[in-house]
């Protein structure tokens, strides 16, 4: 117990724990951002839903919360520091918003893939993640490697909607299709849902294998 | 910023400073080793009550006691340390083992032993603990850590600083906890007996010795020298001359294994370990365990320890999700490296590491806020511009951070550094990156290194070119005079004013501050009465006496010896100049022309402005002599030789008067040189010194002519206190108050006789002995001397 605390401490004073979003001390080990910063995000309500465009191959979108400062600060950290386990708690925060409005039976997540020199260089994927921590919440199983992306598309910030249509285009492809077989949903799982050229790109592939409806998942979405 | 503020985010600064603070009082003495164990008692139980003392105050008091505790626990030596060895001057057998070995270029090998054994003539050994420094004349057999050695030696202690400001070698060598040192003749060869020590580090030293053998077999000459140093910190083997290049160009940061080596390594093992997809944790222990092994390999210098520790640091933050902050980094380096070894606090090697990498992260920081924006906006937005900004600020920030420690040491200014960085640095990092290449490459194959090899010579050329002309360029660098440990802080003090001169109370304690300054600056001179200023140098066997007058003027009296060795104008007096600011002598007096006193004379008259030359009136006849009067003509300088009678007014209150030799004098044809000296009386207000150059009996019966005028209350020995000089009836005249013999230790003329010194003492004249005692500083008022202590 006491080499426990001393090391605890040590570890304290190396890596002093303060949280992502607002800078404050943690209290708690294995914390990355507090709780306060947790509850303070702002929920996508229904009403929200209801205004979001939803491209074409989609049957609906569910964005977990507004994208705005806090939650881009902890999508920064998940994607470009390495903070991986931010991807699963992230997914059991929106896994938890969204369980009710999806069907039992016969549903699979779909991570929206990276392309593979993306992910040496990230070393994993941020959406399969968070798909970890949505299937963990809901009990969702994940669809592995349904699709794959085949074109290293250019990020995609600084493009117009157009832009990122054409940019798109032919990113994914088909991978193990076989295991979509029995199933009829899919949740297309990513972190931010802007235009949906994304995922509209994917659930095409998708769609075009067979899958009835493909509901699309985000951490955040801007209003 | 508060303290919690502080505390929160980077908790080892303070931790650090703490510690820091303790070592730097136990260092002054100010508290012994059970004082100290009170104190961090008196800290950590006061921390431990349930009460108002329970608080961070309390555990810092408990660090800064830890602190001091560790360094007066390293510097309390028992019975068989080193320290206390008994130091004969006898040879003595002796075991020991390697702990790092390097050749310099003169072709010695300068090795570091540790674990030492000592038998004193009898079978059994004595262990000793502490450090010793064995200097071999011959390159083999070439050691290595970890092997143990056997030979037969003298121990000796390290020289003492010898003259006002020199570098201490002893303070140098006790920083690296050194206490003796001992060498070999080139015929006397260590026997190794076996090997001992960590086997990790064994290991990382053959690795080494074999990356040296293949730069080796690459390249050659000074190219060899210089990657050998880029790549494995293995520094000896460049020339004096181009070390001091560098320095001179302010690039000299790059020649010590840092960051940038340490950023390569781990880059290499990270895409090595990821060609074989090893998870991200693993990776990251596997690059951590290489990082500690390279840092043996270069045999754990400062800024190698620091850059491996900052690094692990970093990896472990990302492979673990922990958030890290650079202060924090930079200060858990510096307190796990002086928790291992607190003296590294005063090496400076550590100090320019650590403030270098202080620099670029904190004023880069702010000089990056302060600035206009519109400059920064031209830059940023033209990618090119943009990384040569950097690199500029970058290094800009770190040539003001480290600006006051570098006068202090090196009394220079490298102004050009600014400019050079922008090439040398890049330059640098793709020597270093094709070096790693050809390590690993060339280890495989050795085309791969003879190609390699060829590649390097020409930017290692291009390299030494370009600093070389960096050098040529007109005022690429200042020399300036010696600061003083407070100047230094002083320095910083003003520097982190000006930092944050935006904040509106900073600059009301700016203004104060130069308020104060400039009140002590102008009151300084009325407390601190104009004074004339002698020191007698320590030039071994012969004479330097330096003087400053009041007015600014000064004089020289002679220049001690020169020999195939050394040359003491360049190893003593040029330095002692330089430390001040001094670039022009007014006066050289050459009292006679023996090798002893104006043996130094040819490197000042290259290497200073001399106004003017005093000579006796006898003429020199060999090399040296026509040397000096070569250069004096060649320089134009103004040259007379001097007859008793002759003065000099210096100022309001000085004079110096040449008592000897007369014209009638030298009409006899005395034998040999001596007699001959110039004799001189310097009077400031009513004090007199005699400074006699190297007259003998004879000379001294003339000067007796001169009666009550002889009188002098401090007297320079004549002949460095030979039983035929420094007759009773002379000093009965003269009558001095202090006797200064300038003499070399163990000298073949057995100089200074005891005669003469108890004739001295006879008078209850106070003698100083260069040979024993150093340079000696003399402070002259109008109301008497005092000696000034510079130790």
């Amino acid at each position: 117990m006491l080499l426990h605390d001393l090391w605890e401490g040590v570890v304290k004073l190396l890596f002093p724990p303060l949280c992502l979003v607002c800078e404050r001390r943690l209290e708690e080990a294995g914390q990355k951002v507090c709780p306060d910063c947790w509850t303070s995000l702002v929920p996508f309500d229904d009403q929200l839903f209801e205004q979001k465009h939803v491209p074409e191959n989609l049957t609906a979108i569910y964005p977990g919360f507004i994208f705005e400062e806090k939650i881009q600060t902890i999508i920064h950290a998940l994607k470009y520091r390495g903070y991986r386990s931010l991807g699963f708690s992230l997914g059991e925060l929106v896994g938890s918003r969204v369980i009710d409005k999806l069907p039992q039976e016969g549903i699979g997540l779909v991570p929206i893939p990276l392309h593979l020199l993306k992910l040496r260089e990230r070393g994993y994927n941020q959406a399969a993640a968070i798909a970890e921590g949505f299937s963990r919440k809901t009990g969702i199983p994940l669809v592995a490697q349904a699709i794959k992306r085949v074109k290293n598309t250019v990020t995609q910030t600084q493009l117009s909607a157009a832009e990122r249509q054409i940019n798109m285009e032919g990113a994914f492809a088909p991978g193990r299709i076989d295991q979509l077989r029995t199933i009829h949903t899919i949740v297309l799982v990513d972190d931010v849902f802007t235009t949906g050229a994304t995922m509209n790109s994917a659930a095409e592939i998708l769609k075009k294998a067979g899958v009835g409806t493909i509901i699309g998942v985000t951490v955040a979405a801007p209003i | 910023m508060n303290l919690k503020y502080i505390l929160e985010r980077m908790p080892l600064v303070i931790v650090f400073g703490a510690y820091a603070v303790g070592i730097v009082l136990a260092r002054m003495e100010l508290a012994n080793q059970l004082l100290w164990i009170v104190l961090a008692l008196v800290g950590l139980a006061l921390g431990r009550l349930p009460w108002r003392f329970n608080g961070i105050g309390t555990l810092l008091l408990a660090i800064l006691a830890l602190g001091g505790l560790n360094y007066s626990h390293n510097v309390h030596f028992g019975a068989n340390h080193l320290s206390n060895y008994h130091f004969t001057g006898e040879p003595d057998s002796i075991r020991a083992m390697v702990e790092e070995s390097g050749i310099n270029e003169r072709c010695e090998q300068k090795v570091r032993l540790t674990d030492i054994r000592i038998s004193h003539g009898s079978v059994a050994w004595y262990a000793y603990e502490g450090k010793m420094l064995l200097t071999m004349r011959s390159v083999t057999p070439r050691l290595r850590y970890g092997q143990e050695i056997k030979f037969m030696a003298c121990l000796r202690e390290p020289a003492r600083r010898r003259n006002p400001g020199e570098f201490d070698y002893r303070r140098y060598l006790f920083n690296h906890h050194i206490f003796a040192v001992a060498s070999l003749d080139s015929n006397q060869a260590p026997v190794i007996l076996g090997q001992k020590g960590f086997w990790l580090r064994r290991w990382a030293s053959s690795t080494k010795s074999g990356i040296e053998t293949l730069l080796d077999k690459g390249t050659s000459g000074e190219t060899n020298a210089i990657l050998k140093a880029l790549l494995v910190g293995v520094k000896g083997e460049i020339s004096d001359e181009t070390i001091q290049q560098f320095v001179d160009s302010g690039v000299i940061h790059v020649l010590a294994v840092s960051g940038l080596h340490v950023g390569y390594v781990t880059l290499v093992i990270l895409v090595l370990l990821g060609l074989f997809r090893v998870p991200r944790r693993p990776k990251t222990v596997i690059a951590i365990l290489g990082l500690a092994f390279y840092a043996l390999m270069v045999d754990l210098r400062p800024s190698v320890n620091r850059a491996v520790i900052m690094a692990a640091l970093l990896l472990i933050s990302q492979a673990w999700e922990l958030r890290v902050n650079t202060y924090n980094t930079v200060a858990a380096a510096a307190f796990l490296q002086t928790l291992f070894n607190p003296f590294q606090l005063f090496d400076m090697g550590f100090q320019l590491s650590f403030l270098a990498v202080l620099s670029i992260v904190f004023i880069y920081k702010r000089l990056d806020e302060m600035l206009l924006a519109v400059i920064k906006d031209f830059f940023i937005k033209r990618p090119i511009l943009r990384s040569v900004y950097q690199l500029f600020f970058v290094s800009f920030s770190a040539l003001m951070g480290t600006l006051p420690i570098t006068i202090y040491y090196f009394q220079r200014i490298p102004l050009i550094a600014l400019l050079a960085n922008l090439i040398v640095v890049p330059l640098v990092g793709v020597i270093c990156a094709l070096g790693f290449a050809e390590v690993i490459l060339g280890a495989i194959w050795n085309e791969f290194n003879l190609t390699y090899g060829a590649a390097q010579m020409i930017l290692v050329e291009g390299l030494q070119r370009f600093i070389r002309f960096v050098n040529q360029v007109p005022y690429s660098s200042f020399e300036v005079a010696a600061i003083s440990i407070s100047q230094v802080w002083l320095c910083y003090v003003i520097l982190s004013m000006v930092l944050f001169l935006n904040k509106r109370r900073v600059r009301w304690a700016f203004v104060c501050f130069l308020l104060v300054g400039l009140n002590y600056w102008v009151w300084l001179p009325i407390f601190n009465p104009p004074a004339l200023r002698v020191t007698f140098l320590d030039v071994g066997q012969g004479d330097a006496i330096f003087i400053q007058w009041p007015n600014g003027e000064n004089m020289l009296v002679d220049t001690g010896e020169r020999t195939f060795r050394r040359d003491y104008g360049k190893l003593v007096i040029a330095p002692f100049l330089k430390r001040q600011g001094i670039k022009q002598i007014d006066l050289l007096v050459l009292t006679h022309p023996h090798g002893d006193h104006i043996g130094g004379a040819p490197y000042l008259l290259r290497h200073f402005k001399v106004s003017a030359i005093w000579q006796s009136p006898i003429e020199g006849k060999s090399q040296l002599t026509n040397e000096i009067a070569h250069l004096i003509d060649s320089l134009n300088i103004q040259e007379s030789k001097i007859y008793a009678g002759d003065y000099l007014a210096v100022g309001q209150e000085g004079v110096v008067y040449a008592l000897h030799p007369s014209a009638t004098f030298c009409a006899y044809n005395y034998p040999g040189y001596n007699d001959y000296s110039i004799v001189l009386k310097c009077v400031y207000h009513n004090q007199t010194i005699l400074l006699c150059g190297d007259a003998e009996a004879t000379a001294e019966e003339y000067l007796e002519g001169w009666g009550d005028f002889l009188q002098a209350r401090v007297i320079k020995v004549p002949h460095h206190g030979s039983a035929t000089s420094s007759t009773a009836s002379f000093i009965a005249i003269v009558k001095p108050e202090l006797a200064v013999v300038s003499v070399g230790e163990k000298n073949k003329f057995d100089h200074p006789s005891s005669e003469t010194l108890s004739r001295f003492q006879a008078i209850k004249a106070q003698i100083h002995r260069t040979d024993q005692q150093g340079a000696l500083a003399l402070r002259v008022t109008s109301d008497g001397w005092k000696i000034q202590p510079w130790h």
